[in-house]
């Protein structure tokens, strides 16, 4: 293994360079265990999570547990901060707030951080969560990060 | 550490998440507190250069513990889904440090419950919390079909 520190620097380069944000995300260990994958559509950067059974909350249903949800919509946000260069740390996590709008299916998933606030120490992005559209949100985030 | 995974808790097996997270139900105390655990795993940080397991897990441990304690006090007829969550992530945890989830529900009205809790290091009596929770859960009534796949 690579030194971790300066590897995530190096990878964030390398994602840029290559115009692949899916780089980046293969730098965290947790996305991987979600099996999150990064894109770019039209210039913004958007998380697409494929249905699996280890994302299960409810099997009766099925619906996608909250906690991914949340998960996913934390990584969006890290993601954002990373790609748009607002960080070149992983940014720690402050506060994380998501509202559930309705049961997420076990389907695609989609994930888009928005910057709101960014100061020279804390970056404030919402997240937006959706399945068949954009315009009918599965859940929304409120995160929270320090630039370290 | 107390005995796992008491097969008489609701819900608790049939959350797969949960159980691809590593997330065990430890005890549920006679005041109605539930306590759950998430041992550390290599594939559950946030990088590398850290060595925390990854903000979000913490998030979902705090999900599935405070469900399961709203679950519990609802009653086996009902069941819960989640309005909203907040996680307020005080300190880091240690790499290679199991956590420790202790929730309650608050309080229950006729179509909602409060939530709130906390989660720390297994084994560190006496230190801060590494992260506080606050949310509340829908109350539902559970379809009949539900009602024998409890266990």
């Amino acid at each position: 293994m690579s030194t971790p520190a300066a590897s995530l620097a190096e990878d964030i380069a390398a994602a840029r360079r290559a115009e692949d944000p899916q780089r980046l995300l293969q730098a965290l260990p947790y996305a991987r265990f979600l099996g999150a994958e990064a894109r770019l559509v039209e210039g913004q950067l958007r998380l697409l999570l494929p249905p699996s059974p280890h994302l299960v909350g409810n099997p009766l249903l099925p619906a996608l547990h909250g906690g991914v949800l949340a998960a996913l919509a934390e990584l969006a946000a890290i993601a954002t901060l990373l790609w748009q260069q607002e960080a070149f740390a992983l940014p720690k996590t402050v506060t994380s707030t998501v509202d559930f709008a309705r049961s997420a299916g076990l389907k695609p998933t989609y994930a888009e951080g928005r910057v709101g606030r960014l100061g020279r120490r804390i970056a404030t992005v919402a997240v937006n969560l959706w399945q068949d559209s954009a315009a009918r949100p599965v859940a929304s985030a409120h995160t929270h990060f320090l630039l370290s | 550490m107390a005995e796992h995974a008491s097969s008489d808790f609701p819900a608790q097996h049939l959350i797969p998440h949960g159980q691809a997270l590593g997330v065990e139900f430890v005890t549920r105390k006679p005041d109605g507190r539930v306590v759950c655990r998430l041992p550390w795993r290599a594939d559950l940080i946030g990088h590398a250069a850290i060595g925390s397991i990854f903000s979000g897990a913490v998030w979902a441990l705090l999900d599935q513990s405070m469900g399961l304690a709203c679950m519990d006090a609802v009653g086996p007829t009902r069941a819960v889904a989640t309005i909203d969550l907040r996680v307020d992530y005080l300190r880091p945890s240690r790499q290679g440090v199991a956590l420790i989830a202790e929730v309650e529900c608050t309080r229950t009205t006729r179509q909602v419950a409060f939530a709130r809790g906390e989660v720390h290091h297994e084994a560190a009596s006496g230190e801060p919390p590494l992260a506080l929770a606050q949310g509340t859960f829908m109350i539902y009534e559970r379809p009949p079909e539900w009602l024998g796949r409890r266990e």
